[in-house]
């Protein structure tokens, strides 16, 4: 008699917890042999191919491409031939022996290990049927299935009181839905923590970069290095930090404290293939104007070619993003949580501006900042982007004492 | 008693008939010398033995990747493309002898003779070690690096002192070669002329580490100098020379001849581990240039111009290879998953206070599984 026997996400890589359909290999239907390739799936660490731990038909496969299972959960539901012996399979690993009599413990910590009941769990139903299932907040199994092989089909789900399909997500019909996969699913999700957690508050003002444009040059001929005036802004930063200290902080939400550190650990944000990531150039408060072009620049590559350790990517004390790079002036950016603040920079334009009371064409950049009100006032973060201001206006000294 | 350094801060010659100094430079690294060839006394029935032995670990190994893209096992550190450098170097070994394997060598474990499914215990992650090391004279796979080769060591001492004539066989990698332990073995092997051979497979990576970030020499053999004992480098992807080379080392070490460093340069096709995207640093191109090389097909086609092996062997072979791959799935794939309480009951004699407040951490962990 047929049976069906599902295999369970497999944990693939040494302590993940999920792993995304990338691409079936197989329908429902097909006939499968065992260790058939039947999906690609990506994991943070690679993509795999998985092969099937049973032979006979695809019944059920639980989820579409793009979609992330957890390890443990139905991968897919396979219609096996006959049913597998009951008895100890008479293989002896040390210490266990096979008997019946060993206590089944079902780990929690590996709940990639498939299960070993005869009965299926839940009854077959389309993954489209789970889904609503799930929405709707019912029990598969407590559903009598009147679809072939007692599957539960969606008028089964609408008889047991399933009244209405979930709310569409979007009004309009059609479209191309594009489901958010890695760096962009991580940062969609912190940008939305960023949102609904932070009472953010911004500030913003012109500064006059002309100074800081006609140093460069002089800067680049004694470190025989490209410096770009991002970089320059980036090591002035750091000084306005070091005087409104309270800005280099996190929120931890969940004790209401604010944590305000010593290091200065920038974070930039970089635009890459692979969707937005914050490189962090450590110890930023020690570095000088050389030493930061250096690090800028080798994050920027290593975080575009996809080499960059994953140290490079995790705790920043605070964030800069060059919006300038897109050819705009100004903006405001989404805190980097639990940072307290991020500062915006704009691109470096010639514009009119006004000196001692004439117009006159000057370098100009936007600055914007995006704070956490719970953890500054307006007094600091205006003192704060002003200092950043000043400083782009004077910079020589600051500069030139790295 | 301390010896007088003059300071470079003195100036010139303090006095008109200081002596000038003397001494004597050696290369950066000592040279190797171009190959020689060697007579290896192989009989037919061993040459089919080897490329068996060869052929079943590339199907076993293949099984265990698939394991553990079951979820079967927990991780798996493939052999593919070291088959020639593991079996070759096993092959030379007598049955009274030890081998000392890492994580990597469950193919050369394998051919040994120890049950697959046995050495396979240690990544479906129910216990340490699933053979019984004194049974087939094979220790526990080892994952701290290099840590074996101590043990080896340790143990061809002992044998020495006791006049018992056998030999340890210990491996590692081009990475662990860096590591203090790995020096410490070679350096004491040296000293105590200790019956060791030491199996450097230098496959390139240490994981992600390339191996011109791992040593500034050109050669793992050359340390041999550094310790007094011969070295050698062989190909590791020719079975044939791997098992000249090794049984050259292991006769020297079992008339009293003391230890031997041997290099065999081979290639991890596959990553380190089942858990590791190869992708992310090296090419595919230099993976595709190893594959012209591959050790099994290289030493089959040996074989078959030399009219040692036929197709029908080659099939009987194959077979032999799928059937195992089957008992392999079925011992390992619906194994019971035992009861991890256990694992505290053989560290010590009797158990201390911290084991018993981690056991008590466990069994809430696995309350809550229940639960959940």
């Amino acid at each position: 008699m047929p049976m069906i026997r599902d295999f369970l996400m497999p944990d693939l890589g040494e302590g993940l917890t999920e792993g995304e359909i990338n691409r079936w290999l197989v329908a429902e239907g097909d006939v499968v042999v065992v260790d058939q390739p039947i999906a690609e799936i990506t994991t943070e660490k690679a993509v795999v191919e998985v092969p099937t731990p049973f032979a006979g038909r695809v019944a059920i496969l639980h989820g579409a491409e793009g979609e992330t299972i957890t390890v443990g959960k139905p991968l897919v539901s396979i219609e096996v031939a006959a049913a597998p012996a009951t008895e100890p399979s008479g293989n002896v690993l040390v210490g266990y022996g096979t008997s019946e009599s060993v206590p089944r413990v079902r780990r929690h910590a590996t709940p990639g290990r498939p299960a070993t009941t005869l009965t299926v769990e839940t009854p077959p139903a389309s993954p489209l049927v789970r889904r609503l299932a799930a929405a709707l907040g019912m029990d598969l199994g407590a559903i009598a299935g009147t679809g072939p092989g007692g599957m539960v089909t969606q008028a089964d789900l609408e008889r047991a009181g399933g009244t209405a399909a979930p709310p569409p997500a979007s009004a309009i019909a059609g479209g191309t839905r594009i489901p958010l996969t890695g760096i962009d699913r991580i940062s969609a999700e912190r940008l939305t923590r960023s949102h609904r957690d932070a009472p953010d508050a911004a500030a913003w003002l012109t500064a006059d970069a002309t100074r800081l444009v006609a140093i460069r040059p002089e800067l680049e001929a004694s470190s025989a290095l490209r410096v770009t005036p991002f970089a320059l802004i980036l090591c002035l930063c750091v000084r306005a930090l070091q005087e409104f200290p309270r800005l280099n902080a996190h929120f931890d939400t969940q004790a209401n404290d604010i944590i305000i550190f010593e290091a200065i650990h920038l974070g930039v944000a970089v635009q890459t293939d692979r969707g937005l990531v914050v490189a962090v150039i450590r110890d930023a408060q020690r570095r000088s104007t050389e030493e930061m072009s250096r690090e800028l620049t080798r994050l920027a590559n290593a975080a575009r070619d996809g080499s960059i350790d994953a140290a490079d990517l995790r705790g920043s004390t605070f964030t800069v993003s060059n919006f300038g790079a897109f050819g705009v002036d100004g903006g405001t950016a989404i805190i980097n949580p639990p940072e307290a603040a991020i500062l915006g920079v704009g691109q470096i334009a010639t514009r009119p501006w006004v000196v001692g009371g004439a117009v006159v064409p000057r370098s100009l950049v936007e600055l914007s900042l995006a704070f956490d009100h719970r953890v500054a006032d307006g007094g600091i973060a205006g003192g704060f982007i002003r200092k950043v201001a000043d400083l782009i206006e004077a910079p020589d000294e600051a500069l030139a004492s790295d | 008693m301390s010896v007088e350094v003059s300071s470079a801060a003195s100036g010139p010659s303090s006095f008109p008939g200081l002596p000038k100094a003397a001494w004597q430079d050696v290369a950066a690294e000592g040279a190797l010398s171009a190959a020689q060839s060697h007579d290896v006394e192989l009989s037919t029935e061993q040459l089919r033995s080897l490329y068996r032995l060869m052929a079943l670990s590339r199907r076993v190994d293949r099984q265990a990747i698939n394991l553990t893209r079951q979820g079967a096992l927990g991780v798996f550190a493939s052999s593919h493309g070291q088959e020639a450098a593991q079996v070759g170097a096993v092959f030379a070994l007598e049955a009274e002898d030890w081998l000392f394997p890492t994580y990597r060598e469950t193919v050369g474990t394998f051919a040994r003779g120890v049950d697959v499914v046995e050495i396979l215990a240690l990544f479906s992650g129910s216990w340490h070690c699933g053979f019984d090391p004194y049974q087939y004279r094979v220790a526990p796979l080892t994952t701290p690096l290099a840590t074996q080769a101590l043990h080896a060591v340790g143990l061809a001492m002992a044998a020495r002192i006791k006049h018992d004539p056998i030999v340890a066989l210990t491996f590692f990698g081009d990475g662990a070669a860096s590591e203090g332990d790995a020096h410490e073995a070679l350096n004491m092997a040296g000293v105590f002329g200790a019956p060791v051979v030491f199996v450097v497979q230098n496959n390139g990576y240490a994981i992600s580490v390339p191996y011109r970030l791992q040593t500034k020499t050109s050669s793992i053999a050359l340390r041999a100098a550094g310790v007094g004992m011969p070295g050698i480098r062989v190909d590791g992807n020719d079975v044939i020379s791997v098992y000249g080379a090794v049984k050259t080392a292991v006769d020297r070490a079992r008339r009293g001849d003391g230890p031997t460093l041997i290099e065999a340069v081979t290639y991890r096709l596959e990553a380190h581990t089942t858990a590791d995207d190869t992708s992310r640093y090296r090419s595919d191109d230099e993976a595709a240039e190893w594959r012209v090389r591959d050790p099994v097909e290289r030493f089959l086609r040996v074989l078959r111009d030399g009219g040692v092996v036929d197709d029908a062997f080659v099939a009987e072979v194959e077979a032999e290879g799928e059937a195992t791959a089957a008992r392999m799935r079925d011992s390992l794939f619906d194994a019971p998953a035992g009861d991890p309480r256990e694992m505290f009951d053989h560290v010590y004699a009797a158990r201390t206070p911290q084991l018993d407040a981690q056991r008590a951490l466990l069994e809430q962990e696995l309350r809550a599984g229940e639960e959940h």
